[in-house]
């Protein structure tokens, strides 16, 4: 069959790059201004950056053009590593390279075209964003980019970094184009239906039409519409949105039974849980029996698919998907177009926030249950409620319990204590002004508690050293005499010692309990005494 | 110099047996051991906020000299991993150390020991008989009879009772006096009622109308209880059961039990059972309430084996206004 027909009818030159005229005139636009030294440094942004879905010929544009322009290319992309490290070698490359210019006297320079920057893996990419518009600013030769979505928050630095140039999918006629010049030369009788069919399936991607058509006409000299089952829908992937419209407008359970294996962006759990919070809108308020049926049909849902993912039984994924999809369409009345929603956009279930709230309430709890010595669970039920009315209502003594229970964290600088806090305060106190108000307040109490806790710990060490020469002296009084009269002897002593009488009178009840205790150790002289002597010296000399 | 206030149930936490309120009979068998300075392992059982830390803790201060008491006394709680690894390093390392100090022996202390599983509870069985010489257990639990067996034989068991009125009274007046604070016995009966033989939600509910007000009347008490109590959980069912129900209403109920209460699927699920046993015959026809009740049980089983408890819940609200319709 030969090579990939994408590669194969690839478009050569610029006058073969099919739609988006002005985005690459830009690009060659780009490339002149770059070749010509003074133009270069009036560049304010020395890269572009080409967006738009996959398939409309954004990669392919660059390489016609280079190639007509007679520029090297360079491509990093998606199945390259794209870390820091690696990047950075791209980038010394980029900023080398342009001395090979004169080397080959048709090449005129070198294109670096990083590809599917918004591809870049959170993890295994760590760092690699940054170092792209390190190298941006670094670079000698042109820097082209392309990007399905930039939209997101995290590629603003590169936005602001970049010349944009927007790519739209190709018309239907100019696809149809391409694709009667590519069964021309390959000899295939298709009917029009049958392409236009083909574009529509693949939403207008050039490349996704092409590869659609090689497969249908693997072995075969003339396409039938029946041909068309074997790719049904393949290649493209749909949004939740397109699935919904599947599940509530059209309600056909069937078609959107097939879609479930096309949802792109979405797991298997977070569509039972799109669908519990969507669905809601497609049920009239008052018709009870239907609610119940559709949450009956959504907790079956549910317990299928806690099933295969607990469990490990595969098999009751089928039975997810078919009540996700064909009995639900089957109970719900279908409505003519979407109500509208309040958070299309961000499409994140109700739940994940309230799991996000219900975490950080038990790690409040697991606080104050440290202090208050009871498990996360009792502090929930017995301790926040009233917390939470306490911080309502009384700033003051909030603060002062925000310090016992640790509410924030310290971090000591070097002039003063910066107190960084954790959200816990704000999760008592919606109210802003007494949200400040407890805030304020432990910074006043802070400094002064700092104090008090310094002088609590020196008399603390002080209390031990004097306990550990106490023991000391007994011990030694104790080797002296052996006899349990002369014990009792000491115990008198020990009474009229002012030290003790300083200390409550039950210190001395226990004192002398313990001697009584003692006593027959003494004579016997166990094992564990002897162990113990030599602990209590070397903490002593510690301390010392 | 600053006087920074703690929590009430920690500062007014009785050190000593003497300063325990009620239980008297319990008490005074502890103090004979502390006195003898001997005592077997222990199982204190019983309700929430009677006293069974606090004896724990009163003992060791009995027994322990405050310098010995780090060393010699090991405290776990529920928050506190406690799964079979700790039980088998942890807990035995501790327990086979010699004491150090003046005492012979040691002491565990494991609060809410109930919620151990039984294969952690099996594993510590070995470590409490061979260093019974010495270590001593105090294990703490609400329900003695999620302790295993083998493990209750080795144990003197000190079933712990609510508190009585007196009692309770009592033990608020006393921290009433200390902070200053003028509370009527009008009051003392409402903060006993809400607590139900809960010292330490009293203590919590005086403190927190104290935050309010020096002066502590009923209706101060009754507006920190109003608050206090999740009535959402019977508003969400009401809300199900009313002639013309709203689900919509009902389910954000639960969703803010979730997210501000914190309370788990299997804590609301719990709620949710009370509630349906405590409303009244006249808001809820009996076939309603027992067919609630036996879905609930499958949406319990459900949750237990890791269903999605929003999802069950929406479930379990929405079966029950069409039954309650039906019924009309």
């Amino acid at each position: 069959m030969g090579s990939a027909w994408v590669q194969k009818y690839a478009p050569r030159r610029r006058s073969e790059v099919v739609g988006n005229k002005e985005s690459v005139n830009s690009i060659i636009a780009y490339l002149n201004r770059f070749r010509n030294p003074k133009l270069r440094s009036k560049l304010v942004k020395k890269a572009i950056l080409l967006y738009g879905p996959p398939g409309i010929g954004k990669t392919s544009s660059v390489l016609a053009i280079a190639k007509g322009l007679n520029f090297d290319v360079v491509i990093v992309n998606a199945s390259d590593n794209r870390n820091k490290n690696s990047l950075q070698s791209v980038r010394n490359a980029s900023i080398f390279s342009s001395l090979k210019e004169n080397l080959d006297s048709k090449v005129v320079g070198q294109i670096l075209l990083i590809d599917e920057v918004d591809g870049l893996s959170g993890s295994a990419d760590r760092g690699g964003l940054r170092e792209i518009v390190y190298i941006i600013n670094s670079t000698r030769v042109p820097l082209i980019l392309t990007a399905n979505d930039v939209s997101p928050q995290k590629f603003k630095t590169l936005r602001k970094h970049c010349e944009l140039y927007e790519f739209k999918p190709p018309r239907v006629e100019e696809i149809l184009e391409i694709l009667y010049r590519i069964i021309e030369a390959e000899s295939v009788s298709v009917s029009e239906t049958i392409l236009r069919k083909l574009i529509e399936m693949s939403q207008n991607d050039i490349r996704g039409s092409i590869n659609s058509l090689q497969i249908l006409a693997s072995g075969k000299k003339k396409i039938v519409s029946d041909d068309l089952n074997i790719i049904s829908y393949r290649d493209t992937t749909i949004d939740i949105r397109e699935f919904f419209k599947t599940l509530f407008i059209e309600a056909d359970g069937e078609k959107a039974y097939q879609q479930t294996r096309l949802l792109s962006d979405v797991d298997y759990s977070k569509l039972l849980l799109l669908l519990r919070d969507f669905s809601i809108y497609f049920l009239p308020k008052d018709d009870y029996d239907k609610i119940t049926q559709v949450y009956d049909v959504l907790a079956r849902a549910d317990v299928a698919l806690t099933r295969s993912q607990s469990k490990m039984i595969w098999s009751q994924l089928a039975y997810f998907y078919s009540f996700c999809t064909k009995e639900l369409a089957s109970i719900i009345t279908p409505v003519s177009k979407f109500p509208s929603f309040p958070d299309w956009q961000l499409q994140v279930p109700s739940y994940w926030i309230t799991l996000s709230r219900q975490k950080k309430g038990r790690r409040i709890a697991t606080k104050v249950g440290r202090v208050c010595q009871v498990s996360s669970q009792s502090a929930i039920n017995f301790f926040l409620p009233y917390l939470r009315f306490i911080f309502q209502y009384n700033p003051e003594l909030a603060a002062e319990l925000a310090i016992e229970f640790q509410f924030f964290d310290i971090e000591p600088g070097k002039r003063k204590t910066k107190i960084i806090w954790n959200g816990e305060i704000d999760y008592f106190v919606k109210r802003k002004d007494v949200n400040r108000l407890i805030k304020k307040r432990i910074r006043e109490l802070y400094p002064q508690l700092e104090r008090i806790r310094e002088r609590e710990i020196n008399t603390q060490i002080l209390e031990q050293i004097r306990e550990q020469q106490r023991l000391m002296r007994l011990e030694a009084q104790k080797r002296k005499r052996d006899v349990s009269k002369d014990i009792l002897k000491t115990t008198n002593k020990i009474e009229s010692t002012p030290k003790i009488v300083k200390s409550k009178n039950k210190k001395t009840r226990e004192i002398k309990k313990k001697k009584k205790t003692k006593k027959p150790q003494v004579k016997t002289d166990s094992p564990q005494e002897k162990r113990k002597k030599p602990s209590s010296e070397k903490t002593l000399t510690d301390f010392l | 110099m600053v006087k920074i206030e703690r929590m009430w149930t920690e500062a007014f936490r009785p050190k000593t047996l003497d300063e325990v309120v009620g239980q008297t009979e319990i008490v005074e068998r502890l103090k004979q051991f502390s006195k003898r300075v001997d005592f077997p392992h222990m199982l204190f059982s019983g309700p929430a906020g009677v006293g069974k830390t606090t004896c724990a803790e009163a003992i060791v201060n009995e027994i322990y000299p405050p310098n010995e008491r780090s060393s010699n006394v090991k405290r776990l709680n529920a928050s506190d991993d406690r799964g079979i690894n700790v039980v088998r390093q942890d807990i035995k390392n501790f327990a086979r150390i010699i004491p150090s100090g003046s005492s012979s022996y040691k002491i565990i202390i494991l609060d809410e020991a109930d919620q151990m599983t039984s294969d952690a509870q099996h594993a510590m069985r070995q470590t409490m008989e061979r260093y019974n010489e010495i270590t001593r257990f105090i294990l703490i639990c609400n329900y003695s009879s999620r302790i295993i067996s083998p493990i209750q034989s080795r144990c003197a068991i000190f079933r712990f009772s609510g508190l009585n009125i007196d009692e309770i009274k009592l033990r608020l007046q006393y921290i009433a006096e200390r902070k200053q604070l003028q509370i009527d016995e009008e009051a003392l009966d409402a903060l006993y009622e809400s607590s139900e033989g809960d010292l330490r939600q009293a203590i919590n509910a005086l403190q927190a109308s104290a935050s309010l007000t020096s002066d502590i009347t009923v209706d101060v008490v009754y507006q920190v209880q109003g608050y206090v109590k999740p009535t959402e959980v019977r508003a969400a069912l009401m809300e199900c059961l009313e002639p013309r129900p709203d689900f919509s209403a009902a389910r954000k109920r639960i969703q803010v039990l979730m997210e501000s209460y914190g309370l788990s699927g299997q804590d609301l699920v719990k709620h949710l059972n009370r509630e349906l046993n405590r409303i009244s015959d006249g808001d809820i026809p009996e076939s309603v309430r027992f067919a609630a009740l036996s879905m609930l049980s499958e949406v319990d089983y459900r949750i237990a084996t890791g269903s999605n408890p929003q999802i069950q819940l929406d479930a379990f609200l929405a079966k029950m206004i069409s039954i309650a319709q039906k019924q009309r």
